[in-house]
């Protein structure tokens, strides 16, 4: 596969959807740009419900065609999915748990980058993860976010798929499958300590880990891509005997991944955990690498971070 | 008609016995559009099979204002598609009767209406979805005029104005009255009949208790080549004298003796 971009991604993997089912239709509120679909414009334009600009009716015209049987997928950015939308993704598709997919672009600060802060999204996954019933994904790669449309397309529940500006770069195997509710092990260790991440910030994750490791100091890296429902057995099994946990995520400190991990050793297996994540703020305009580095988000920080539990 | 009035006097005294029962409802509401409620699934319109409510192949019917719903679980119940013995549960813990409806729970129920707004927006959708199936069947919305307020509505009606949904009708339960006084006072929301035609509607009104003219805005709006939006020109409470034009009946219990008072009236003793 030549190399896509992750906005892209949702539109090659729509496409794939839309060719073998006919009940795979997309809504629009002025966003087929969002995911450079004019292709699936110009091949389907009946079943491309195109709204404008209006998120709230967006989703709720996506409920009503999940509702009359048909398979809906929502894309729009994350902050008006979950935000300008949000009683309308918890009452109208959650609520009677329907067959809608929700695809949020600009998924966190570095996604967001030089929008700012009205288009960047560090809420989503809090937001989401309190509707009962509701799936949510954050791929890593285009290659993830493709398959990860396609796996979303195979559950008959509501899900939401977190994704990116278009500009986050391969990570992994074109060949590697998206299997909802698994865990990766990105980087197996001999370490005290177990990192669990999501999403694009992935990268930055590698390079400390990497980093860490040729300093002779190694650190365990679990993805999680499904972060709801989260997968408690396989994570308990990961920090099994492990001193410390780590989380790393391009989401506020609050809701997050950190939160439901906490959430889950709380009360099963207590451990410290120590969290990078966009604190308690509202960022800016800039590019993810500066963005990152500013609110102590990018690989320098991770590694720092990481020092300080080994 | 005649037939259809008793109906509908029907369904009010059920509204009432369910608001009694349980003390907590919404009978004003309920009673402006009982009558277009009833003309719809007693006239000939929604079709629904009460031994298989979910078949695709069935019209839809959203009750936007789903405040008014225990109308909607008393037309159900009559048509055999909520069993009889559900009727005095409403929103009583474990029953299948919700304080606004539960599309999952209700059989029948097409929407999870009752947060304003979003009943409609739904709809739309739904035919959207009929219209991609190539259905003959159509999508009934009642709105309340003070849901109008809600911001989502317009969306909708611009959309159903653009892609001239003509498998979609819309009534508007003009009463004049919302939660928390009279349209002017409150949502302020004015002339309506501009608006809907400025979103490139056909509008027609129509007196909403009148089921020779409720008839024949179907039959317009069927046979029209623009979707259609219908005024129902209706009476907060109509049915019981001493509810009529009385707003605080939007949300409110009647006594032992105006409970009796209004069935004596709604039996036409
Ligand atoms: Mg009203």
């Amino acid at each position: 596969m030549a190399e896509i971009t992750t906005r892209r991604a949702v539109s090659e993997g729509l496409l794939k959807l839309m060719e073998s089912d006919e009940r795979v239709v997309l809504v629009s509120s002025d966003s087929v740009g969002v995911i450079k679909a004019q292709d699936i414009v110009e091949r389907y334009p009946d079943r491309v419900i195109e709204v404008g600009i209006a998120e709230q009716l967006a989703v709720d015209t996506a409920a009503g065609l999940a509702a009359a049987g048909m398979k809906p997928f929502y894309v729009t950015y994350a902050v008006f999915a979950s935000m300008r939308a949000c009683e309308q993704v918890r009452s109208m598709v959650a609520y009677p748990h329907l067959n809608v997919k929700i695809i949020g672009a600009n998924g966190g600060m570095g996604s967001g980058e030089r929008e700012g802060v009205s288009h960047q999204c560090f809420e989503d996954i809090g937001i989401f993860r309190t509707f009962a019933g509701m799936t949510i994904l954050s791929p890593s790669d285009a290659s993830q976010v493709e398959k990860a449309i396609i796996a979303a397309s195979e559950i008959d529940d509501p899900v939401y798929i977190r994704t990116g500006s278009g500009k986050e770069i391969a990570l992994w195997d074109d060949e590697e499958p998206f299997e909802i509710g698994k865990t990766i092990v990105r980087k197996e260790a001999d370490s005290d300590v177990v990192l669990f991440s999501h999403g694009f910030i992935m990268r930055e994750v590698m390079k400390a880990a990497g980093e860490l490791e040729n300093e002779g100091k190694s650190v365990k890296v679990v993805e999680v891509p499904t972060i709801k429902p989260l997968p408690q057995e396989a994570i308990l099994q990961h920090v099994e005997g492990a001193a410390n946990v780590a989380v790393v995520e391009d989401h506020s400190v609050y809701g997050g991944l950190s939160s439901a991990i906490s959430e889950l050793l709380s009360r099963t297996d207590p451990k410290k955990i120590t969290t990078v994540a966009l604190q308690d703020t509202f960022p800016e305009s800039g590019s993810a690498a500066e963005l990152f580095s500013k609110y102590k988000m990018d690989s320098k920080a991770i590694k720092e971070k990481l020092l300080t539990i080994m | 008609m005649e037939n259809l009035q008793k109906i509908a006097n029907g369904l009010r005294a059920d509204v009432l016995d369910m608001v009694v029962e349980i003390k907590d409802g919404h009978p004003g509401p309920a009673f402006s559009a009982a009558d277009i409620i009833t003309a719809l699934y007693f006239g000939g319109h929604i079709h629904i099979d009460p031994e298989n409510p979910d078949s695709p192949d069935r019209d839809r019917f959203v009750l936007s204002k789903g405040h008014a719903c225990p109308l909607l679980y008393a037309a159900l119940i009559r048509k055999g598609v909520i069993d009889k013995k559900h009727k005095l549960t409403l929103r009583k813990i474990d029953s299948i009767l919700q304080g606004h409806p539960d599309m999952i729970k209700t059989p029948g129920v097409d929407a999870n209406s009752g947060s304003l707004g979003n009943g409609l927006a739904m709809a739309y959708g739904m035919a959207n979805a009929l219209k991609l199936q190539k259905s003959s069947r159509y999508v009934y919305v009642i709105c309340g005029d003070g849901e109008l307020g809600e911001g989502i509505t317009w969306e909708t009606f611009i959309n159903i104005g653009k892609s001239q949904m003509k498998n979609m009708i819309v009534f508007i339960d003009n009463n004049r009255w919302q939660s928390g006084g009279s349209i002017t006072d409150v949502g302020g929301i004015g002339s309506l009949k501009e608006k809907f035609e400025a979103c490139s509607l056909q509008v027609i009104e129509i007196d909403g208790h009148n089921f020779t003219q409720i008839f024949e805005a179907v039959a317009a709006a069927k046979e029209s080549n623009k979707a259609t939006v219908v005024i129902a020109h209706t009476i907060k409470g109509k049915g019981v004298d001493f509810m009529e034009e009385d707003n605080s009946w939007h949300k409110r219990v009647p006594t032992a003796q105006q409970y009796e008072s209004a069935l004596r009236q709604l039996r036409g003793e």
